[in-house]
């Protein structure tokens, strides 16, 4: 499987603060790799750092074997960086399908933008349903399968979810994976940004465990669904003895 | 599309072209006052036009003072100390407003809302001060008056004004059919999620606003040949702000007709206080202010969204065309 995105010791952060302190990952062409991790781990930046809009200040991104360090974020869309980001961003005074047109505004998308948006409403006949509606007024999964569209509008080469199952209820999120499911189909890599670990696990391939900017612990689905880490920290099947202590090795530690 | 929506849409065209016939032909065929109306319709149509198109992008604008003031100068300047004829003053009147423009857009960079409007209004007061401080150039307090000997005739001047409120409805018409309008959209919700789409802010920013900026100069440079007089505090006064607001929110922000619809009703509002109580000073700004809040109370869309949502709704069928078109980006 040759190798569609890596980074090598990527460290980066906003201003002073180092979020990711030595973060390295790869993910190969028709991929589908998770990324886990708590809350202020660095599972967001590490999707800024890849799509532009954080620049690391140590270690190297490569896509497709060049360095993307000097292509800006909106640049990188045209590479086939898509992201369907945190807390969804749909344009709340635009149509379904405006907002799905958006996201092939970038020249490589554009022409085949019709073929594109056939796809997108083949894997969500709802956006099909509601092409004419103010995606403000939609629902919280509906949006969400909205901005996942809306990144597939961008002919993704490299297909990022950033939490796609926040917020949602359980039938929702096992939607939105069966998507991610026929998505895979398709041949586009995809990098799932996961607080739920089981969904996430189910559909990846593999994975990695991101915990104070380090890449804790990494391994096939199957591997990490079975570690001790992943089972403790992400699966709730903490023994009980533990549970009142509130450090576990790989948590909050502090950053050299 | 159904034959009625067609019919609506034949029909709205008509009345823009009818309007776009009667602004260029008044000048020709009216009484004096008539033609100063429309003169100052064509005016403020051009500056709230330009206004309507930065907001559109979520930069709301308190310097189009600025902008005009500065087309004033520059038209001026090129007629008294280069002998400029009128239809070459507006050149560089049009291309500063253009430059100054994309040098605030690049200077302001990703600043919204609050505190891009804030340097835009220093931006525009700045002016007003440097204007005052070259008195070598700009004659200071004492003022500047236009050379007479190229005036053209009143004629000319309200042509060309009529004209330039058409071209910039067009340009404005055009902008709202390309994917450049669905950018600039997208921009006024989310600067931020655009750019994970391929859209880089700046380089619209930079786009629309000298655009806006030329379109502003422009209307600027052409009312220096109406008064023929020019300081500081007449160049750079704030009501050419303010004017440039209350049209497009009194007629329908973010609209194509709101800024025509608006304009018209703000000049023919205060010729009616002017006629009524003109003798009373201040009385017509009092009641411009009450009707404006009335308007932002109860008419939040303006007119032109009141038409279409309410019980004017046969007239907004009418007037369906002179909504932007969602075509396909």
């Amino acid at each position: 499987m040759s190798e569609l995105l890596k980074l090598s010791n990527v460290r980066a952060g906003y201003g002073q603060s180092i979020v990711l302190d030595d973060v390295s990952l790869n993910i190969g062409e028709g991929e589908v790799v998770c990324l886990l991790g708590a809350n202020g781990a660095g599972k967001t930046t590490t999707t800024r750092v890849i799509c532009g809009v954080v620049k690391p200040v140590g270690g190297q991104v490569t896509f497709a074997g060049a360095d993307i360090a000097a292509v800006p974020a909106y640049s990188r869309v045209n590479l086939g960086i898509c992201l369907s980001p945190e807390g969804r961003q749909v344009f709340p005074e635009l149509t379904v399908l405006e907002n799905l047109l958006l996201g092939s505004f970038s020249p490589r998308a554009r022409p085949h933008r019709k073929e594109t948006l056939e796809q997108v409403f083949a894997l969500f006949p709802r956006l099909h349903e509601r092409v004419a509606q103010k995606s403000g007024l939609m629902s919280g999964g509906e949006q969400q399968m909205l901005a996942i569209g809306r990144a597939l509008m961008g002919k993704p080469r490299l297909l990022m979810l950033d939490e796609p199952s926040l917020g949602l209820a359980p039938k929702l999120v096992l939607d939105v994976y069966a998507a991610v499911a026929e998505t895979v189909k398709l041949g586009i890599s995809i990098l799932i940004v996961e607080q739920n670990a089981e969904v996430a696990l189910a559909a990846a391939h593999r994975g990695y465990v991101l915990a104070n900017g380090r890449i804790a612990a990494m391994g096939s689905a199957a591997d990490l669904r079975g570690s001790k880490l992943v089972q403790e920290a992400f699966l709730g099947k903490k023994p009980v003895r533990r549970a009142a202590r509130p450090a576990a090795s790989y948590d909050r530690r502090p950053v050299p | 599309m159904t034959p009625a929506d067609n019919r609506s849409a034949v029909i709205s065209r008509a009345i823009w072209i009818a309007t776009a016939v009667l602004a260029v032909g008044i000048p020709f065929l009216g009484s004096p006052s008539t033609v100063d109306i429309v003169f100052r319709i064509s005016v403020l149509v051009i500056i709230s036009v330009s206004w309507n198109l930065m907001a559109g992008a979520g930069l709301v604008s308190l310097g189009h003072s600025g902008f005009w003031g500065l087309g004033s100068y520059a038209a001026i300047l090129s007629v008294n100390s280069l002998g400029f004829s009128f239809a070459l003053s507006l050149v560089p009147a049009t291309i500063c407003g253009a430059l100054i423009g994309a040098t605030l857009a690049l200077v302001t960079g990703r600043l919204r809302g609050i505190y891009f409007a804030i340097s835009t209004l220093a931006m525009a007061e700045g002016f007003r001060v440097v204007a005052v401080m070259v008195p070598d150039l700009t004659g200071g307090f004492k003022g500047l008056y236009l050379d007479s000997s190229r005036f053209p005739g009143m004629l000319s001047v309200n042509v060309v004004a009529a004209l330039g409120a058409v071209a910039t409805v067009l340009i404005a018409w055009w902008l709202s059919r390309s994917r450049y309008h669905f950018a600039l959209r997208a921009m006024r919700d989310n600067e931020a999620a655009c750019q994970m789409l391929g859209i880089a802010p700046l380089r619209y920013r930079f786009g629309i606003m000298a655009l806006s900026g030329a379109m502003a100069s422009f209307a600027g440079g052409i009312s220096v040949w109406r008064g023929g007089y020019l300081d500081p505090d007449v160049a750079f006064d704030l009501i050419n702000t303010i004017n440039s607001q209350i049209a497009p929110i009194l007629g329908g922000i973010y609209t194509l007709s709101g800024p025509v619809i608006g304009s018209v009703m703000t000049v023919a509002l205060g010729e009616v206080t002017r006629l009524t109580l003109g003798n009373m000073v201040g009385a017509s700004l009092l009641l411009y202010g009450v009707l404006l809040v009335i308007i932002v109370i109860g008419l939040p869309n303006g007119i032109q969204g009141a038409l279409r949502n309410g019980s004017g709704a046969w007239l907004a069928r009418l007037l369906q065309f002179m909504q932007p078109p969602r075509s396909a980006p």
